[in-house]
């Protein structure tokens, strides 16, 4: 599994982990973040049970256990959070932030020591460190509870499934031809996404924003002037095109 | 096999037995009905029959013996299951720990060391459960199949009984003692298949 720093001020960092060249090949390629401020650590979306020896090999190379403080799942999905189980067996005074909607399902993934820590509707945010973190509604993009990870230092949004796109693991980590882009991202958008009017509160919603990367959990990154292209393009697109025909 | 049992093998073994031992609960419990058809059975047979009484109190034990073995064979195989789930975690959870290529930094503490101590304690306390509950569901399967046995000589009596009965009953009665020994048979069958689901785990 590869590892980039996609943000590095003093002892605040971002870390992006994906692109594994051993990942089993029907696997979905998956971007995991790892936000660190001083002694303090949280791993945004983990990832899934498959991934879970490579995740842990990478993380321990950049923190220590003890600094994991917690776990972030931005929805309910395997591809999110599948390997809690496992984390559960590693971090003992962990917690896991995730929508209040998911507590009783996300458990069924296992987690003894790690704490739930529900995310309101509305969302919430965490001290990191020195530095504060926001959740940020994202309801319906595409999970019926689902949030996003904002810093203000950074001026990083965690975008969860909202800009993914399925790409080769080869890939470069960052968007670079925004247009060659589109039609990675394009039918991922309009089949998950169920909703055009939750989209639209999210645009406004991120707009107000000050934004310079967009990371999501699948595919390219959106940094500078990719950012608004994609918050453009995403605001024209037509979403939840699923019909019972 | 290692020393220890493979948890998910352990699980579905379990699931097996307990399976089986449904089956036998449910020919028991017609057992069951076949016995209360012998006591009113003996009672319109009058003293031509009056051994049958006695036999009626042995399938109707028989029967609650069944039921009842099945009942606790179920609630092993819960706990069972339980324990091999977690087994199953803990044993999954120390493949993906070896696959972890960590180097402690020099002068650092090794961070995964203590995770492999605490999981390889979990894992062979569960470990032992596991082999103290076999043992348990084992014995338990034994001691079943001993005590029915007495189904094919409670069979005997009840045609023993029949010939002396009046022959307006000896039919029905011969057809009790027909249907016990097919129950005994049955739910002997299913035993023995729960115990071979057994056979290659280690207690
Ligand atoms: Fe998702
Ligand atoms: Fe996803």
């Amino acid at each position: 599994m590869k590892a980039i720093s996609i943000f590095q001020k003093g002892s605040h960092q971002w870390l992006c982990f994906g692109r594994d060249p051993d990942k089993p090949e029907k696997i979905i390629d998956t971007n995991q973040y790892m936000v660190t401020n001083g002694e303090s650590s949280i791993i945004l979306d983990p990832g899934g049970v498959e991934l879970f020896s490579q995740m842990l090999t990478s993380v321990l190379r950049y923190t220590t256990l003890d600094n994991i403080k917690a776990l972030f799942s931005s929805h309910q999905d395997p591809d999110i959070i599948s390997s809690l189980g496992l984390w559960d067996q590693c971090l003992k005074n962990s917690k896991l932030y995730s929508p209040w909607l998911w507590e009783s399902f996300i458990r069924h993934f296992g987690m003894s020591n790690i704490e739930f820590e529900a995310i309101p509707d509305e969302g919430s945010e965490i001290q990191l460190g020195n530095i504060v973190l926001q959740f940020v509604p994202a309801h319906y993009l595409h999970s019926s509870g689902n949030m996003h990870v904002y810093d203000k230092e950074a001026k990083i949004l965690m975008s969860g499934d909202v800009g993914a796109a399925l790409d080769e693991v080869s890939a470069p980590f960052y968007v670079e031809d925004f247009e060659a882009h589109i039609p990675k991202m394009e039918y991922f958008h309009r089949r998950w996404m169920p909703s055009n009017k939750a989209k639209e509160e999210w645009i406004n919603r991120v707009r107000k924003l000050d934004i310079e990367i967009i990371a999501p959990q699948h595919g390219g990154i959106f940094k500078n002037d990719m950012v608004g292209k994609f918050l453009d393009w995403f605001e024209r697109l037509d979403v939840g095109i699923a019909t019972n025909k | 096999m290692s020393e220890s049992n493979d948890a998910a093998d352990t699980f579905i073994s379990v699931a097996h037995v307990a399976s089986e031992l449904f089956k036998a609960q449910s020919i028991a419990e017609e057992l069951s009905i076949t016995s209360k058809n012998a006591r009113a059975l003996a009672v319109r047979a009058g003293s031509t029959a009056a051994g049958f009484n006695e036999i009626t109190r042995f399938i109707e034990g028989l029967s609650k013996l069944t039921i009842d073995a099945a009942r606790s064979v179920n609630t092993i195989a819960i706990s069972q299951t339980k324990i091999a789930s977690d087994l199953f975690r803990s044993q999954s959870f120390v493949s993906k720990l070896d696959k972890v290529d960590y180097e402690p930094v020099k002068g650092h503490v090794n961070e995964l060391a203590p995770i492999y101590d605490e999981v390889n304690q979990a894992r062979s306390q569960l470990e032992r459960k596991i082999r103290i509950s076999l043992r348990e569901l084992v014995d338990r399967l034994d001691e079943t199949k001993m005590e029915l046995r007495a189904t094919q000589v409670v069979s005997v009596v009840s045609r023993v009984e029949a010939s002396r009965a009046h022959e307006d009953f000896q039919n029905s009665l011969n057809s009790v003692a027909d249907k016990v020994s097919s129950a005994g048979q049955r739910i002997n069958s299913h035993l023995e298949r729960a115990r071979r689901h057994l056979a290659h785990l280690r207690t």
